[in-house]
């Protein structure tokens, strides 16, 4: 993701890309003929894994997500013996473009696993007291993975959408029948109920591109941004997690955006709770 | 140097006052303000606005005499370390007088990892090495019993004094060959305790660079009966 | 300025008011070796940060020809946590060290150096809560040590939401046990926003109340920063006789 935005090895295509998103700015327009505040097609599709007890395909335009939600048995945190325990680790594959190689997850990669994290976590979407099985001896684990399968930017609204879509549709153990139960084999075989699900966060990438406001930066509006930042807001409209990705901002350059993600995560939300079946409740 | 109107400056930090100056070392233009990007002194001549950092990387200029140690083999030359924040380059052209068959030169025959010189830069491309010779008046392999003393390069400004006030008080009173590289090393060619007085000279010039009556002060020490080398006269 | 942040007479935890910064020193040159160095003292944090550079860098294939690379390596000493912390860079310091990083190349004029890197390493001696946005503060104060030239200083502090309350410069307690921690850091001689994190709960308006009153706090540290550079050149002037 980083690597492109640096330009150091890219490709001829790329940088071609890069100099046509300038221009196309400069002249009031983006790629394909998209608002300045629309998002890219966006596709959602859950259950799409079937050994997961949840999962879910996102494509924001050319970029995929998948994430999948997974189950172990294990003993809380000792400052928190009334809750259960959630990871989120999330990687970009090999395939997703050029610049990735395999190996140990890099700085971009760790950021984007936090802060899908953060997004999920501070929003209290998941009620980890009702994850636990035996207070303080015995609780659920629940991980949450994802991977970038291709790269054409806006990676975190991507990946976040997938985590929060799949745990939508997740359904776990219910705790009162994982008493004896000691390892995931046997977890797996427990009665599964829906995940109780208290908030949707939704995250809105903003970047700033030759001093204009861009939603849903595709990969060369990345390389070309100003400044890179991502918002995720909870159903109450509140802020749950923030991060600027790279560059720096006018103060009245972040409030601007605070303003425009706000307006997008709604849109986003209905969007998602429609595709999921859901109603927003 | 009087210490009364001297200005500290900041990185970020604006100037004011010399809208009509060109930005030099040290200095940037962002839009039609001029703003400092260094920590240092505020030096303002004819039409230019620059800061003398309180401390630097040696940044060389063609023309600088410097004093490096080769430290590797080339193809065609040494590479040798003149404490900047890259190496130099001494190409044997610059090296070996008069015409000789490349294929036969061997390098360390000439000067070997260790050798001491004082070059002078000739070339600073904007990247890669730089480019130094020896082929030039005072300029070589440096030979004998020598000690070195290490500055920050801005500190050269300070030893040298104004109009050599500074160093020549110096050389009246410690004798020997003191030879001072733009790189901030010094060679410096005599007994060994008149190396250690030229050496707590130069650090307390180095510590107090910008004392008022520092000058007056040095030479307070220096005559202090402490200045005389071995053989009581100077060079 | 309202009072809203101050005005309640909460009284936080270790006695602060919420608009108030723990004590703070910072001091410069405190590595010899390093070409710049600074120490930051922050309630109890006590962080240094030490800077190499510009200087040559291997492996090469990773230069840039047009610019230098900065690299910038946060970590957490074993004994600096209450509970003992495995020296290998962790997670938490893996991102850390990038959002540090991405803020201070924004600063650092790194095309007067291609080819080259500069390295700052800032080591967390004892953590109590905000030490990101001091190490940054501390960084920056040792990169104009070595004369690395910048656009501008950075500075950094926190702001929270603890007890429903808007708080500045939060406490390893308060970030535990509060609502919501927003760390930022400015170039303030510029007016932009280097570094912006949070996590937490907070509506729109308490994020700008928050924000406002975290530029208050930077700028208390701004001086401090300035102060320090200062009594280094101080130093310098003085005579012993």
């Amino acid at each position: 993701m980083i690597a492109v935005r640096e330009l150091r090895r890219a490709t001829l295509m790329d940088m071609l890309r890069v100099k046509e998103a300038k221009k196309l700015i400069r002249d009031n327009r983006r790629a394909n003929g998209r608002g300045f505040l629309e998002y890219r097609e966006i596709t959602i599709k859950t259950n799409v894994i079937e050994k997961a007890y949840g999962s879910a395909y996102v494509s924001i335009g050319d970029t995929i997500a998948i994430a999948g939600i997974h189950f172990d048995v294990g003993t809380p945190f000792p400052d928190s013996p009334n809750e259960g325990i959630l990871i989120s680790e999330g990687e970009v594959l090999p395939t997703a473009s050029f610049y990735v190689e395999p190996g140990p997850p890099t700085e971009e990669e760790i950021e984007l696993s936090r802060i899908v994290d953060r997004g999920i976590r501070s929003s209290g979407m998941i009620d980890l007291s009702k994850m636990v099985v035996v207070p303080g001896e015995k609780v659920l684990k629940l991980f949450i993975d994802f991977n970038i399968l291709n790269d054409d930017g806006n990676l975190v609204d991507a990946a976040s959408l997938a985590a929060v879509a799949a745990l939508l549709t997740t359904k776990y153990p219910n705790p009162e029948e994982v008493i004896d139960i000691n390892n995931a084999q046997e977890l797996s075989r427990v009665k599964r109920i829906p995940l109780p699900v208290r908030d949707v966060p939704i995250t809105v990438t903003t970047a700033v591109v030759e001093g204009r406001y861009l939603v849903d930066p595709c990969l060369p509006e990345e390389a070309a941004a100003d400044a890179i930042l991502t918002i995720t807001h909870t159903r109450n409209d509140e802020v749950c997690a923030m991060q600027l990705l790279t560059g720096e901002l006018d103060y009245n350059q972040f409030f601007d955006i605070l303003d425009i993600a706000l307006e997008k995560s709604r849109e986003i939300r209905r969007m998602l709770l429609s595709q999921v079946g859901w109603s927003d409740d | 140097m009087s210490g009364s109107e001297r200005k500290i400056v900041f990185p970020g930090e604006q100037i004011r006052g010399y809208g009509s100056y060109a930005p030099g070392e040290g200095v940037i233009k962002q839009g039609d303000k001029l703003t400092s990007c260094l920590f240092g002194i505020l030096s303002v001549s004819r039409r230019e606005v620059s800061v003398i950092p309180y401390k630097e990387v040696y940044r060389p200029k063609k023309g600088d005499v410097v004093v490096g140690v080769v430290v590797g083999y080339g193809n065609s030359g040494w590479f040798v370390d003149i404490g900047s924040y890259t190496k130099a380059f001494l190409h044997v052209s610059e090296v070996i007088k008069g015409r000789f068959d490349s294929r036969n030169v061997e390098l360390s025959d000439h000067l070997k990892i260790g050798d001491v010189i004082i070059a002078k830069v000739t070339d600073v491309p904007r990247i890669g090495y730089f480019q130094i010779t020896i082929k030039g008046k005072d300029l070589g392999k440096v030979t004998g019993d020598a000690y070195f003393i290490k500055v920050n390069p801005v500190k050269l400004r300070r030893i040298i004094g104004r109009r050599g006030s500074m160093i020549n008080l110096i050389k009246d009173h410690i004798g020997g060959e003191i030879i001072l590289g733009k790189n901030g090393v010094i060679v410096y060619k005599d007994g060994y305790e008149s190396f250690q007085k030229l050496k707590n000279i130069i650090n307390l010039i180095s510590e107090k660079t910008f004392a008022s009556g520092l000058t007056a002060h040095v030479a307070e020490l220096l005559s202090k009966g402490s200045g005389r080398d071995e053989r009581g006269k100077r060079q | 300025m309202s009072g809203e942040s101050g005005s309640s007479g909460y009284v936080r935890r270790d006695g602060r008011r919420p608009d108030e910064l723990r004590p703070f020193s910072i001091r410069t040159g405190v590595f010899r070796n390093a070409d710049g160095s600074a120490e930051i003292k922050l309630g109890g944090n006590w962080i240094v940060v030490a800077v190499y550079g510009p200087r040559e860098h291997f492996p090469k294939s990773q230069l840039s020809q047009d610019k230098a690379i900065l690299n910038c390596r946060y970590h957490m000493a074993p004994y600096s946590t209450s509970e003992r912390k495995s020296p290998k860079p962790s997670r938490r310091e893996i991102e850390l060290s990038k959002v540090i990083k991405t803020a201070l190349e924004r600063a650092i004029l790194l095309d007067q150096y291609p080819e080259m890197c500069i390295d700052v390493y800032i080591e967390v001696l004892q953590a109590a809560g905000s030490t990101r946005v001091a190490s940054i503060t501390a960084a920056s104060v040792a990169l104009a040590d070595a004369g690395i030239p910048m656009r501008d200083m950075v500075v950094g502090c926190s702001v929270g939401k603890v007890d429903g309350q808007i708080v500045l410069d939060i406490s390893e307690e308060e970030d535990k046990e509060g609502e919501a921690d927003l760390p930022i850091a400015i170039m303030p001689n510029l007016r932009k926003i280097v570094l912006l994190q949070m996590d937490g709960k907070m509506t729109h308006d308490e994020i700008k109340r928050a924000f406002e009153l975290a530029l208050k706090g930077a700028m208390q540290l701004h001086e401090e920063q300035i102060r320090a550079l200062m009594r280094r050149i101080e130093e310098m002037g003085e005579l012993k006789r």
